[in-house]
């Protein structure tokens, strides 16, 4: 083989798996951004087995007008009577959360004073008699228009399993 | 040999960077953007929705609506048979909580978070009408209070 039929070799054994490689990472990602689920831990420490996800409230810049706040919005999924543990882990911004439960019942936490981020949310409930997709937004807690990265852990577990020791009330 | 080589490590890092820069976007919100841009005339535009649908699991519908700081967002749920619950948030965290007809004074500029829920196990559709008002018009007076 000469030198340009062994580029053209290398060229056609590369390409497919590198699209093959984007594809999965591209269906991850998207995946991740709206809709997540989940496998249910049987652990009891807090926040075990929780799967982290990476966040980004603001987006990028200004889509109209000129600051404008963008929470960042996902539906995670849990189960009818379960326990669904969602925590801010890291952020650069105090963040607030709130959660809109598939049955409607609607949760709000702005500090969950667990080190080593005591200002960061978290809401922990249980599911009852309704489960499915419940809404999440994060948001800078007094609803400033700024740009900032953040993670969040989202565990599900049995309704009895400590993490959702003293839940998180619902908004009356 | 070591051209082809360098050739194609050289794709592949270009792959790989183009793949970086297409999953960065992801952790941003993912739900539908609805802005409209009909500058406050009081004519409604509408959407049709669907929830559930995924067996015994609860499938909420969300999206985000832009509006201006004071501005009046009229949301309104038709054509359900059953239950629904009109939820939103806006970006403060203050939250809304209503059956199907809600009016909301925009607190801060920027995206509203908007949650429809149908009670039931099989697919629920509905018809959502929504406007957007400018501060001070008439059919918004001082809109819904949060909870």
């Amino acid at each position: 083989m000469n030198r340009v039929q062994l580029a053209a070799t290398a060229r056609r054994r590369i390409l497919p798996s590198s699209i093959l490689i984007l594809a999965l990472l591209g269906g991850a990602g998207s995946l991740a951004a709206g809709e997540l689920m989940a496998a249910k831990s049987t652990c009891t420490t807090l926040d075990c087995q929780a799967t982290i996800i990476p966040g980004f409230i603001n987006g990028w810049g200004a889509s109209f007008d000129q600051a404008n706040v963008g929470p960042w919005v996902a539906q995670v999924f849990a189960a009818k009577l379960e326990c669904l543990r969602l925590r801010v882990t890291a952020q650069s911004v105090d963040t607030e959360m709130v959660v809109i439960a598939a049955g409607g019942n609607a949760y709000r936490n702005n500090n969950s004073n667990i080190a080593p981020c005591p200002t960061c949310p978290l809401v922990k409930f249980k599911t009852g008699n309704v489960g499915g997709w419940h809404t999440v937004q994060v948001s800078q807690k007094g609803g400033v228009p700024v740009s900032s990265a953040f993670t969040l852990s989202y565990g599900r577990y049995d309704a009895t399993n400590p993490n959702c020791a003293s839940p998180t009330p619902p908004v009356p | 040999m070591n051209r082809a080589r360098l050739n194609g490590r050289h794709l592949l890092a270009v792959l790989s960077l183009l793949g970086a820069a297409w999953l960065c976007p992801a952790p941003a919100s993912a739900a539908t953007r609805i802005h409209d841009n009909s500058n406050a005339s009081l004519v409604d535009d509408y959407v049709y929705g669907a929830t559930n649908g995924h067996g015994a699991a609860r499938k909420p519908w969300v999206a985000q609506f832009a509006a201006a700081q004071g501005d009046c967002l009229k949301l309104l749920i038709q054509d359900v048979s059953t239950t629904t619950k009109l939820r939103a948030v806006t970006g403060d965290g203050s939250i809304y909580i209503i059956a199907n007809n809600l009016w909301i004074i925009a607190p801060v500029t920027g995206w509203i978070t908007v949650h429809v829920d149908i009670s039931g196990d099989t697919e629920q559709r509905f018809k959502l009408i929504y406007s957007l008002l400018r501060p001070g018009a008439d059919y918004c007076g001082a809109g819904d209070p949060p909870h």
